[in-house]
């Protein structure tokens, strides 16, 4: 019957179809890119990098928090010293996979596409991500790291030493090829400098001077520190600094304004130790603090000391605790990668040790110059005079090097992350501890992700040998006093 | 239009005038055994007409026709019987088993029918009756207990909550673990579009339950790969088969009309203390709007209760801000929860020719949750025709429409969004939530407050007001499917012959999230549309050949072809916030806003060649064997073919050894091995290492990344290796049966997405380094307790035991998260069942007493393991009585072991609502144990801290232990009592039959071990949502009337 013959032909037709026929070209994804230009990664490295400097959990509840800039009146845990797993993973990750990792994939992809700024802009983020992992928890894998696709996914690590010298060497490839370089790279996804290179180049430059500085007790860094001043690159106003601008709405506003206005979360508050520095009571009034807190339900500056397992109390509630100053919770806030004050600082530290030359007179220039720059950024410039002027501010030689550190704490408010590394370097202010909190010392670096110690044990067992246990108090190379 | 209750009580009544209308003269009777027992699906025909019937279930029949005809009745396995028809109305016939070889026939893998006796692995199999018998409009929960070396998990009370299966225990880490689903020879979806977890989302129905639970004639579960591994790359799960009812051959027209009504309400709600009220301290409260900047307190320690205090309260703008009475609300949550209605409306249209068959079928959902302002509507039309062009060539094709809706699914999680976090999670005893339900009088929240300008709440800080929020900041979602197969099946030769079937599955849905600006959460509002749609076309060839070899081998050979092929697209669009407020349309995104934009389309193919077959020597001994090759397109194209073989033996020692059956009526050995694969969670396009683009630009600035896992160009599937043996053993006449099966299932290369070291510059990469392995055993006895004319009694237990371990995770890795919430993780982990609960502990001293400080217990450095979510054992038992036209059932369900995690518990404690926060309240707690000594000896601690202090380091996120618990329960999953109008009351109108039934289900927890919660709680049915409990909508329990007639 003929349906029969019909029916029988498309069956063997359907089976002998072939098995696998085109079944390379079923799989090809038609959703992603396999290639793409070497620029187009570098806006949202650059804007992930911003949002980890400025995770709230990471640097408001552990950086300024544990720098006695910010304290809390409800949810303290962190603050007393049992850090939040997340926001540990969340830096380590974020550094590793984005900034070190996709700066990689840049300068691999600008190599074969022959742009050497993008490679250059590519090492200085690699130098950046490195940098501030290795500030954070010590050791780090840097040699071995970033290679999975060659199939290194246990990557040992090394000293900070090596580290450090490392993101130098880094830096100093950066600062060649941007130099030499004639390649564009695109406005629209430089975030930072929209696309002017030689803001690069000072970016890598004053990124090299605060790397120097922060090993300068352990290697000697006078000549190198000497030539970047030197050379011209250094950051020479604010409007060189390496910040990027967040803009209006979410999810593309500061991470603090989303967290702390957008998610409504107020019991984020300014630190009894911060405004003892600025409210008069040590002899210093500072008018940043309007800037820096808001007035709590009795027009009063009034901050809260570390610490406390049950709050809010009558002591220290919502309402008596001064909260944050409105530019700093504003959604166009800027997040800083490093600032043209933050320099003016190291600058004037380099001087008063005689990293660099110009002694005192330089140092103190340089000082006021740090200080200037923070009155601007929190738009009380016309107080600049008076507050200068006051005994405890003035330059004093002898105490020099405790004024600039103590003002680069005040003036690092809000930049979480670099406030708690710089303290650890300098100990400028000293600090008492958080009350009721679990140790009995501040924080010195961040114990590493618990999943290491799993993924990685090898490498990871050798690194807390070699630096000491895995722990909040141990303190990282260049903090060994 | 919703059908009311009214409705349905006027449905009711509408068949009940029927019964009392006179018709013309009908013949009746119930068929049984030579054991007495009803035999249900008798064909009986007319001898002198086209005209036939079935009888139902039990074994009842009713017919009409001319005086003097004949009857002749016809059962699969048993002599014929013809009667001659006079005068009597009822006749009730006894059929004869037509050899010693009774024994049900049941459909196996590719639809397949075969007699359960000759079957060499295990499987079991429930009826259609037993699923409707349960009122579930999940059919997938009716399946509870009744099966061995099943788990089913309904994730909550939540109208649309999934539920999930597992047979015999996950094969698979990252895969689904589900079996795969087979609905009349097509291969069906049983996905979730939910996005349900700890921090939100919601759960959405399970694919599978979009079957009409009335259309099912039966579900054979091939439990382990053995029975399911011709379906090859997708068998590792085990396989669903499920056959819907279709139309008899010389029947007239039949019609079933179906109505039910159940009434829902919270099975278990967490113990609340009554004595204290919000706030902080006992000698303090302030209620404060959250102006200026401050929340107020959403806990409850604060001053006690119905003591004659009185404090201004949120709600005291109603006495011009003077204080209100501070008084306990008891039944404050109880009273939240409103009854939930389920109506469960259909019929259908059966009958067929000498050559056609059809049914016809339409059935309707309706409810309403416990939940106010949640609902869930399904509708299903589904029709299933045959029609035999010539004798030797037969056609088939079914199709059925779905359509599901509803216009709010409740939020799950630990987020504003879902109403349990306010009235048993952070919350106030003092607060009679039934004064925020009329919101549209209420005054708005304060300026500045995170409310601010939505209906007052009494917490104007953390949450909304609850009824706004459940009716404004919506979850709707729609889905319309069609599930459809034509199949053509034509005689070769005698022994030959041939099927062709193709079969497609196409769904797209639909998910609005909307939340209204001033919601906690969103405070700016948010629009969110995902819409998706996926197409699954099977289309297969099957060549079967069946020969007698000298009356003792009978030889059935298959073999055949299997195309697959599947496609998917997604688009998700959202605006993050909105510019006005309740116009929800993305163009109404908030100036300055970038849409949320992502859309993903696949397609993927799998052919497949394969052959099996059976010899049967003298039904004494069974072999039967399987092979399929897979080809796979997501797999690397160098590597995409894999072969998956079985074999299985079976052998009937009571034939070989001639024992009567009326000692042994049968006892059987069987015995095989098969391997089957999986692609696990391996999706298209994950070989190559691509480049993606965030959803979100900065701005007007396109933001491109490389993704996280870095995919492998080598990868391979998943393969499961298992073995089984087992007996089956029936005595006295099949009065008695006992099943017992041992299997060991070793399931290796499983795709892990190995999570490596972040120094490496990816988080993790797509590797086949995981292993895991199975083994247990499943037990099912039951038989026949008593029976005469009247009254018969059966009773079945079943008993299963899985144990499973993750072997390797590779080299590197110790341990592979799925799931948490709060820093615990459920996870797979090297050495211990499949989702071990690993979260932070106490510290504990040498003897491991909790080590106290300052009176306070102290928490460990390290995180420990707290528990798991696999159980110990499975069992269930039912119980069924016939009096008469009356029967009952009774079923009780047992998971016994596995551990939960309850967050319900953690900030019950935490926020001073539960029971046990009472203790110590005005005294101080001393808690139980040690303190550390300077000299280094453990002494008892005797420190009294303020029972708030003792609850809030006892219970909260930086300790989970004390909110790990046994997740052990025994439920009274059913009770259900039936009646049906005796045959001789109906002679005289158009019914066959009508059925009345009130079912009972999950009426009381029998026994638990986790306080508050019901131990079978889940956020969804994925993996990683299983073991977690944050504030679930309660499982509720259930009462159901139903009415079942027959024309």
């Amino acid at each position: 019957m003929n349906y029969k013959s019909v029916l029988i032909a498309s069956i063997i037709g359907i089976t002998f179809l072939g098995c696998d026929r085109n079944f390379e070209e079923v799989n090809n994804n038609p959703n992603d890119p396999v290639t793409i230009p070497a620029d187009l990664l570098l806006g949202n490295l650059l804007f992930n990098t911003a949002n980890i400097l400025y995770d709230v959990f990471a640097s408001v509840d552990q950086g300024s928090g544990w720098a006695q800039h910010i304290s809390k009146v409800q949810y303290n845990t962190e603050m007393r010293y049992i850090p939040r797993e997340e926001a540990i993973n969340d830096v380590w990750q974020s550094f590793y996979e984005i900034t070190a990792a996709d700066a990689n994939r840049m300068v691999l992809l600008a190599t074969q596409q022959e742009n050497t700024a993008l490679q250059g802009i590519g090492y200085i983020m690699q130098a950046y991500g490195f940098l501030m992992l290795t500030d954070i928890f010590g050791d780090i894998p840097f040699t071995d790291a970033l290679k999975a696709e060659e199939g290194v996914v246990t990557p040992s690590y090394d000293s900070q030493e090596l580290v450090y010298n490392g993101c130098l060497t880094l830096l100093d490839k950066a600062i060649l090829l941007l130099t030499a370089s004639t390649n564009t790279i695109s406005q629209e996804q430089d975030l930072m400098f929209a696309g002017n290179i030689s803001l690069w180049v000072k970016f890598a430059s004053t990124l090299k001077f605060r790397a120097l500085m922060r090993q300068s007790s352990k290697i000697p860094v006078s000549d190198a520190l000497q030539q970047l001043v030197e050379s011209g690159n250094l950051m020479s106003s604010k409007n060189d600094e390496a910040k990027l601008i967040y803009l209006e709405l979410a999810p593309n506003a500061n991470p603090f304004f989303e967290t702390i206005v957008f998610g409504g979360r107020p019991e984020y508050k300014i630190n009894t130790t911060l405004v003892g520095y600025m409210d008069g009571s040590k002899s210093i009034s500072d008018p940043r603090l309007q800037s820096y807190a808001t007035p709590n339900s009795t027009g009063e500056y009034r901050g809260k000391p570390s610490g406390f397992r049950d709050l809010p109390n009558n002591d220290f509630n919502y309402a008596n605790v001064s909260g944050i100053g409105g530019i700093y919770l504003s959604a166009t806030a800027p997040a800083y990668f490093l600032s043209y004050t933050e320099l003016q600082f190291l600058l004037a530290e380099a001087a008063i040790k005689g990293f660099i030359s110009g002694g005192d007179s330089a140092a103190e220039s340089y000082y006021l110059n740090g200080i200037a720059s923070s009155f601007e950024e929190n738009l009380v410039s016309e107080s600049f005079d008076v507050y200068v002027e006051q005994s405890s501010v003035r330059y004093i030689p002898s105490t020099a090097f405790e004024q600039i550190s103590l003002q680069k704490w005040i003036a690092l408010y809000g930049q979480g992350m670099e406030t708690w590394i710089e303290w650890r370097r300098t100990d400028i202010p000293n600090l008492v501890p958080a009350f009721e909190s679990d140790l009995g010392k501040i924080p010195v670096r961040f114990t590493y992700p618990t999943i290491e110690s799993s993924l990685n044990r090898i490498n990871y067992n050798s690194a807390i040998a070699r630096q000491g246990s895995d722990e909040l108090t141990t303190s990282v190379w260049w903090d060994m006093k | 239009m919703k059908p009311t209750l009214g409705v349905h009580i006027a449905l009711v009544m509408f068949f009940t005038v029927f019964l009392l209308q006179a018709q013309t003269k009908i013949v009746s009777g119930t068929v049984f055994n030579e054991d007495g027992f009803p035999l249900p699906g008798v064909h009986i025909q007319l001898t002198n007409s086209e005209k036939g019937t079935q009888t139902n279930f039990e074994g009842k029949y009713t017919i009409s026709g001319e005086n003097n005809f004949s009857l002749h009745f016809t059962y699969l396995g048993f002599k014929g019987v013809t009667i001659s028809v006079r005068d009597s109305v009822v006749i009730d016939v006894v059929m004869e088993s037509a050899s010693q070889f009774l024994d049900e026939v049941v459909v196996t893998a590719l639809g397949i029918e075969k007699e359960m006796q000759t079957i060499g692995y295990a499987m079991q199999t429930i009826t259609g009756h037993d699923i409707v018998s349960s009122n579930e409009s999940n059919f997938i929960n009716a399946l509870s207990g009744r099966i061995s070396g099943v788990q089913i998990t309904n994730s909550s009370g939540a109208l649309g909550a999934s539920s999930r299966i597992i047979l015999r225990g996950p094969a698979s880490i990252t895969g689904n673990n589900e079996p795969l689903f087979i609905v009349d020879d097509i291969p069906i979806d049983n996905s979730s579009q939910g996005d349900a977890s700890a921090s939100g989302g919601i759960d959405l129905p399970n694919g599978a339950a979009a079957i009409n639970p009335s259309d099912i004639e039966s579900i054979s579960l091939l439990k382990g790969s053995n029975a399911a591994a011709i379906y090859g790359l997708r068998a590792a799960s085990g396989v669903v088969v499920i056959t819907t009812k279709k139309g008899a051959k010389n029947t007239g027209l039949g019609i079933e009309v179906f109505s039910s009504v159940t009434f829902e309400n919270p099975l278990t709600l967490p113990g609340f203390q009554n004595s204290y009220g919000q706030g902080n301290t006992p000698d303090f409260f302030e209620w404060i709007d959250g102006s200026n900047g401050s929340g107020g307190i959403d806990e409850s320690w604060g001053p006690p209760l119905d003591v004659g205090l009185s404090f201004v309260q949120w709600n005291s703008y109603t006495a011009n801000g003077a204080p209100l009475p501070w008084i306990s609300k008891p039944n404050n949550v109880k009273n939240f929860y409103k009854t939930g209605i389920s109506l469960q409306n259909g019929f259908s249209l059966n009958g067929g020719s000498s050559s056609s068959t059809y049914r016809l079928s339409f059935s309707r959902l309706d409810q309403e949750g416990m939940v106010p302002s949640t609902n869930f509507e399904r509708n299903i039309v589904s029709g299933n025709f045959s029609h035999d062009l010539s004798s030797t060539l037969s056609t088939r094709l079914t199709v059925r429409y779905i359509k599901s809706s509803s216009a709010n699914i409740v939020s799950q999680g630990y987020t504003a969004n879902n109403p349990t976090q306010q009235i048993n999670g952070f919350s106030a005893r003092n607060i009679d939530f039934s004064l925020l339900k009329d919101w549209k009088s209420l005054p708005l929240s304060p300026l500045g407050t995170n409310g601010e300008g939505t209906p007052l709440n009494w917490n104007t800080f953390y949450q909304n007001n609850i009824y706004w929020q459940l009716e404004t900041n919506t979850n709707s979602f729609q889905k319309n499917r069609i599930i459809g197969g034509a199949n053509i099946a034509l005689d070769l030769t005698k022994n030959l012959s041939l099927i062709g079937r193709t079969g497609i599955d196409y769904w797209s849905s639909t998910v609005h999230t909307k939340r209204a600006i001033g919601s906690i959460d969103d405070p700016q509002g948010r629009f969110r549309i995902d819409s998706r749609n996926r197409f699954e076309i099977n289309s297969e060839v099957l060549l079967t050949f069946e020969k007698e070899f000298d009356k003792k081998i009978n030889i059935t050979l298959n073999a055949g072809a299997n195309s697959l092929l599947r496609t998917t697209d997604r688009v998700q669009v959202e605006a993050s916030q909105l510019e006005l407020p309740n116009i929800y349309n993305i163009s109404n995104i908030r100036s300055g806003i970038s849409p949320t934009l992502s859309n993903y389309t696949s397609e993927q193919r799998i052919n497949s060649i394969y052959a099996f077959g059976q010899i049967d020597y003298k039904n004494i001994a069974f072999l039967d064997i399987s092979a399929r090759n897979d080809w796979a397109s997501i797999l690397p194209t160098n590597n995409n073919s894999f072969f998956y073989p079985s074999i299985n033996a079976s052998f009937i020692l009571n034939n070989i050894f001639n024992i009567s059956r009326k000692t042994i009526s049968l006892l059987k050995l069987r015995g095989g091995f098969s391997e089957v694969g999986s692609v696990g969670d391996l999706a298209p396009y994950e070989l190559q290492p691509v480049y993606r683009f965030n959803d979100t630009p900065f701005g007007t600035t396109s933001l491109a990344l490389f993704p996280s896992t870095l995919n492998n160009p080598l990868i391979q599937p998943e393969t499961t290796i298992s073995n089984e043996i087992g007996m089956d053993l029936k005595l006295w006449n099949d009065r008695v049966y006992f099943n017992a099966t041992y299997y060991n299932t070793t399931s290796k290369n499983l795709i892990v997405n190995g999570q490596v070291s972040s120094a490496s510059g990816i988080r993790s990469t797509i590797q086949n380094i995981g292993k895991m392995k199975n083994n247990g055993i499943e037990l099912q006895l039951g038989g026949i307790l008593t029976r005469t004319k009247n009254f018969s009694a059966d009773l079945n237990f079943n008993f299963s035991k899985n144990s499973n371990e993750v072997i390797s995770l590779g080299d590197n890795q110790e341990t592979l998260v799925l799931g948490g919430q709060w820093g615990l993780t459920t996870e797979a982990k090297v050495g211990l069942p499949y989702g071990a609960i690993v979260g932070s502990a106490f510290d504990r001293s040498p003897s491991g007493k909790i080590i106290y400080e300052n009176g306070l217990p102290t928490i460990a450095t390290q995180n420990k393991i707290l528990g798991n979510v696999q159980p110990d054992w499975l069992g269930g038992a039912v119980l069924g009585l016939h009096y008469k036209n009356f029967h009952f059932e009774g079923l009780v369900d047992a998971k016994i072991g596995g551990e939960i995690y309850s967050i319900t518990n953690t900030w019950g404690r935490f926020g001073g609502i539960l029971y046990e926060t009472l203790e110590g309240r005005e005294t101080g707690v001393v808690g139980d144990g040690v303190t550390l000594t300077s000299d280094g000896s453990y002494v008892p601690n005797d420190i009294v801290v303020s029972a708030k202090q003792f609850n809030q380091t006892s219970f909260s996120d930086t300790v989970a232990e004390s909110s790990v618990f046994d997740a052990t329960y025994v439920k009274l999953r059913q009770l259900s009592f039936g009646f049906n109008i005796p045959s001789r009351i109906l002679l005289k109108t158009p019914f066959k039959s009508i059925e009345f039934s009130v079912i009972g289900r999950n009426l009381t927890i029998l026994h638990k071990n986790a306080p508050h919660i019901d131990p079978e709680s889940a956020f969804s049915n994925t993996n990683a949502n299983q073991g977690l409990e944050s504030g679930q909508i309660p499982s509720s329990r259930s009462i159901g009337f139903n009415v079942n007639a027959k024309f």
